[in-house]
């Protein structure tokens, strides 16, 4: 899954550049790189919220960066979240342990429709990362693991400046490979919603 | 704007890569569990941690208990962590008692009655001195009744002594009988290092060596040392150094009647005969095969209708298993001056004063 989603990461820049180059036959290829940022098709988003995704028995705030590269109708990006809420219970008795989740990954997505105001979007992202069950006085690590999350999601955004828009997601999330004491992969999995701001870059308004 | 584009990937690169620490992996045996899942009262145990931790049991390091399969208790003191090894002292004995079920059931041995002349022709020697010596059996030795001369309760003289010499073995064998053998008990540690030889001398490797190869690796027991004497024989008396946690998996495995993951490593047959009474030397506890039990009509009683049998290591590594309540409560320590029964004796009254108090 992994190796697939880099392979279409790579395909992605891949396609963009060489439409680049194509388009910039008179000038050198050292300036390919700011034609290929000033490009109209080209911009950039930053998504910054808030995920509430399952985890154990309740849904918990994730805090959630997205910074997606756009071309078009597509975009392709990575994403990095971090669970915020504390969540603590007993791991070996006597003792406390605290959950850290912080999971990276890329995220891709194509814009179903769009207006002056509104903008939806269909999104995937694959991520992994680590989670761990650590000491809170010491905050060391007792227990830790990698996992691997596949993330569909529903995106809409509300543009009240071009540059800056509000977002809602609703997705499923599917945490897999997890291999923590007490917790299990199905504890993190489910639907997820999200809220956050969308600072748009890009070069063509719509 | 054009540089704050690449800005973006680059910082948000560098928050996708966040370390990810080695750790040693988790036990895979026990899952874990609370004391409140089986009756008991966490808050008591939490209290019991307490006073772990304040010193009331003195220098215990280590504390874990299963219960129904479960990992209920594990906590590490004065500055021990998990995967510390610690010199289980003379607890190291019962790896030994293990060693001779296992050399039977894999047709080493037939039968502990075998006299221990007929096992190690090398001390011919030193058994020739008394002619009662070359009746002791392997029995003898594994019930503290060989009748060979040893202090180890008033001094440790013998012991000392022992670890000064080339051959251990040599040194216990050249002792004088101060008793018939078979008749007296006396606690004698260095009979480990007789029965780490008998295992040498049948299976032609050392003890360590074929208990890593029947017992450990099976246990999944991948971090241990086990000291040798100056000769290279395997020192069973006080030798062993386990992690908390892998000593406690021979609890498990004796509470399991030899059954680990569905292998069978030892027969039940010698679990039985070797955690059963085989003579009652004090008024406190009976004997096995190097096993102690608790006696039927002391303070303990409510909680040793069954049997419950238990390895106490001279400074504090104590290895106690309750088949009745399911419990193993392994106890690591360090105390040079208290003797058996210490402050890790006193540890597991309070653990089952606990569960008295939920019964």
């Amino acid at each position: 899954m992994r190796k697939c989603f880099f392979s279409i990461y790579f395909c992605f820049f891949q396609h963009l550049i060489i439409a680049q180059q194509s388009d910039s036959l008179t000038k050198s290829k050292s300036q390919n790189l700011i034609h290929f940022l000033e490009n109209k098709y080209i911009g950039w988003t930053t998504f910054a919220g808030f995920d509430m995704a399952p985890a154990i028995d309740h849904h918990q705030k994730q805090m959630r960066i997205d910074v997606a590269l756009t071309y078009q109708i597509l975009s392709l990006g990575m994403t990095y979240n971090s669970l915020l809420d504390e969540l603590k219970q007993y791991v070996i008795f006597p003792n406390v342990h605290r959950l850290n989740a912080k999971q990276g990954g890329v995220i891709m997505g194509i814009r179903a429709f769009h207006s002056k105001w509104i903008n939806c979007y269909f999104k995937t992202a694959f991520h992994w990362g680590q989670m761990t069950w650590e000491d809170p006085s010491t905050k060391e690590y007792t227990f830790s693991s990698k996992s691997e999350c596949l993330k569909p999601e529903f995106e809409i955004t509300i543009t009240p400046k071009f540059w800056l828009q509000l977002s809602a997601k609703l997705g499923y999330q599917k945490i897999v490979n997890l291999n923590l004491p007490l917790v299990y992969s199905n504890d993190f999995s489910g639907l997820f919603y999200s809220y956050g701001l969308v600072i748009n870059l890009g070069n063509e308004k719509y | 704007m054009k540089n704050i584009k690449p800005l973006f990937l680059s910082i948000l690169l560098v928050a996708c890569i966040f370390s990810n620490e080695n750790l040693a992996p988790d036990q895979k045996i026990w899952n874990y569990g609370l004391p409140n899942q089986f009756g008991l009262i966490n808050k008591e145990f939490i209290n019991l941690d307490e006073a772990i931790r304040n010193d009331e049991f003195k220098n215990i390091n280590a504390l874990i208990i299963v219960k129904n399969d479960q990992l209920i208790f594990e906590n590490y003191y004065l500055d021990q962590q998990r995967e510390d090894l610690n010199n289980i002292d003379n607890a190291t004995n019962i790896l030994a008692s293990i060693a001779i079920g296992m050399a039977i059931d894999d047709g080493y041995l037939i039968s502990i009655e075998t006299p221990i002349a007929d096992l190690l022709p090398e001390y011919e020697d030193e058994l020739s001195t008394d002619s009662l010596k070359k009746n002791i059996t392997i029995e003898q030795l594994l019930t503290h009744r060989s009748g060979l001369s040893w202090d180890e309760i008033v001094s440790e003289d013998d012991l000392n002594g022992m670890m000064g010499t080339h051959d251990w073995v040599k040194y216990i064998l050249e002792k004088p009988l101060d008793a018939v053998p078979g008749t007296r008990y006396n606690l004698n540690s260095g009979v480990g290092m007789i029965l780490s030889k008998i295992i040498q001398n049948l299976t032609n490797e050392s003890l360590s060596s074929y208990l890593d190869r029947r017992l450990f690796k099976t246990l999944e027991i991948n971090n241990w040392i086990w000291t040798t004497d100056p000769s290279g024989t395997t020192n069973a008396t006080n030798g062993l150094h386990l992690t908390q946690l892998d000593f406690t998996k021979i609890g498990y495995l004796m509470i399991k009647n030899g059954f680990w993951k569905d292998q069978v490593i030892l027969s039940d047959d010698w679990i039985y005969e070797s955690t059963n009474p085989q003579h009652q030397p004090s008024y406190s506890f009976s004997l096995g095969y190097l096993w102690f039990q608790f006696i039927e009509d002391q303070d303990n009683r409510p909680f040793n209708r069954k049997r419950t049998f238990y390895i106490p290591g001279a400074t504090g590594y104590h290895l106690y298993i309750n088949p009745e309540e399911n419990l193993i409560v392994s106890i690591g320590a360090k105390n040079y001056f208290y003797g058996i029964y210490g402050p890790s004796y006193y540890l597991y009254i309070s653990i089952m004063d606990l569960h008295r108090d939920t019964s």
